[in-house]
C-alpha cells in the first residue's frame, strides 16, 4: 500500500511539475517547477530500485538547476568568497547522494521483484561498471567523447569574441 | 499498478505529450529546452521502468546513456542562451 501511494504521490508531483511549465510565466518559477518534476522521477527511480539512476538523476539535474538558481541572483553578488561558499554548500548534498548512489544504499522494498541476474551478481554498481568496460566499451567510449566534443564546443561558443565590426549589431 | 511496468509507461507518455506541448507552445529559450528536457525524461523513466521489468543490462546502461546526453544537451543549451543573450546586449 505504502509502495502504491507513493507512486500516486510521484506521478501527481511529476505531472503537476511538468505542467507548471505550461502556466508559469517566469522564468524561476518554471524551474522550480522542473526541479519539483525531475526530483519525484528521481523518487519513481528509487521505488524502480534502480538507486544509482536515482542518485545520478539528483545530482545531474536536481543539482543542476538548484545550482543555476542559486547562481541567477549570486551572479550579482560582487563577493567570489561568499558566492563560493553557498556553491560549496548546495554541491555538497548532492555529492552525498551521489555516493550513497555508488555505495548500493538499501532503498527498502522494491515496487518491481529485483531481477535475479542482479541479485546473483551482488553489488550492482561493481557489475554495471563491469559490464561498461566489457560488452558496452564501444558506445560507453562513443558517449563519452560525444561529451568531450560538446564540452570543448561550449567552451568554444562561450570563450569566442565577436569581429570588431559585428559589436553593436542586432 | 506498480507490480507492472504500465503504470511508469502511462505516466511517460504523458510527461512525453506535455514536454512536446511546452516546446511547441512556450516562446522563451529556456522554457523551451527545459520543456525537451521533460519529454527527454519521460523517455529515460519509460526505459528504466522496462529495463526493471525485463531484467536487461542494456536497458540500465541505456538509460545512463540517456543521463549523460541529457546533461551534455544541458550544457550546449545554456551555452547557446548565453550567446544569444550576449549577443543581444552587444
Amino acid at each position: 500500500v505504502i509502495i502504491t501511494v507513493s507512486f500516486v504521490a510521484l506521478s501527481v508531483l511529476a505531472l503537476a511539475g511538468a505542467g507548471g511549465l505550461l502556466f508559469y510565466r517566469r522564468v524561476q518559477h518554471c524551474m522550480l517547477s522542473f526541479l519539483a518534476c525531475v526530483a519525484a522521477l528521481a523518487g519513481l527511480y528509487a521505488l524502480l530500485n534502480l538507486g544509482l539512476l536515482a542518485a545520478m538523476q539528483v545530482a545531474v539535474h536536481v543539482g543542476l538547476v538548484s545550482l543555476l538558481l542559486l547562481e541567477l541572483p549570486l551572479a550579482q553578488s560582487r563577493s567570489t568568497a561568499r558566492r563560493s561558499v553557498w556553491l560549496l554548500a548546495a554541491t555538497t548534498p548532492f555529492l552525498a547522494v551521489t555516493i550513497w548512489g555508488i555505495a548500493d544504499g538499501d532503498l527498502g522494498e522494491p515496487a518491481l521483484a529485483l531481477p535475479p541476474v542482479w541479485a546473483a551478481r551482488g553489488n550492482i554498481v561493481s557489475s554495471l561498471g563491469q559490464q561498461l568496460s566489457t560488452v558496452y566499451l564501444v558506445p560507453f567510449a562513443l558517449v563519452g567523447l560525444l561529451a568531450v566534443v560538446c564540452i570543448a564546443s561550449t567552451a568554444y561558443v562561450l570563450c569566442k569574441r565577436q569581429p570588431p565590426g559585428m559589436e553593436g549589431r542586432e | 499498478m506498480t507490480d507492472t511496468p504500465q503504470g511508469y509507461l502511462l505516466l511517460s507518455a504523458a510527461l512525453f505529450a506535455i514536454g512536446l506541448a511546452v516546446t511547441i507552445v512556450r516562446k522563451h529559450p529556456l522554457v523551451v529546452l527545459l520543456g525537451i528536457e521533460v519529454a527527454l525524461q519521460a523517455v529515460t523513466l519509460a526505459a528504466g521502468a522496462l529495463t526493471s521489468s525485463y531484467q536487461d543490462w542494456g536497458g540500465q546502461i541505456l538509460v545512463l546513456v540517456l543521463i549523460t546526453i541529457s546533461a551534455i544537451e544541458w550544457a550546449v543549451g545554456l551555452a547557446v542562451y548565453l550567446a544569444l543573450g550576449r549577443r543581444d546586449v552587444a
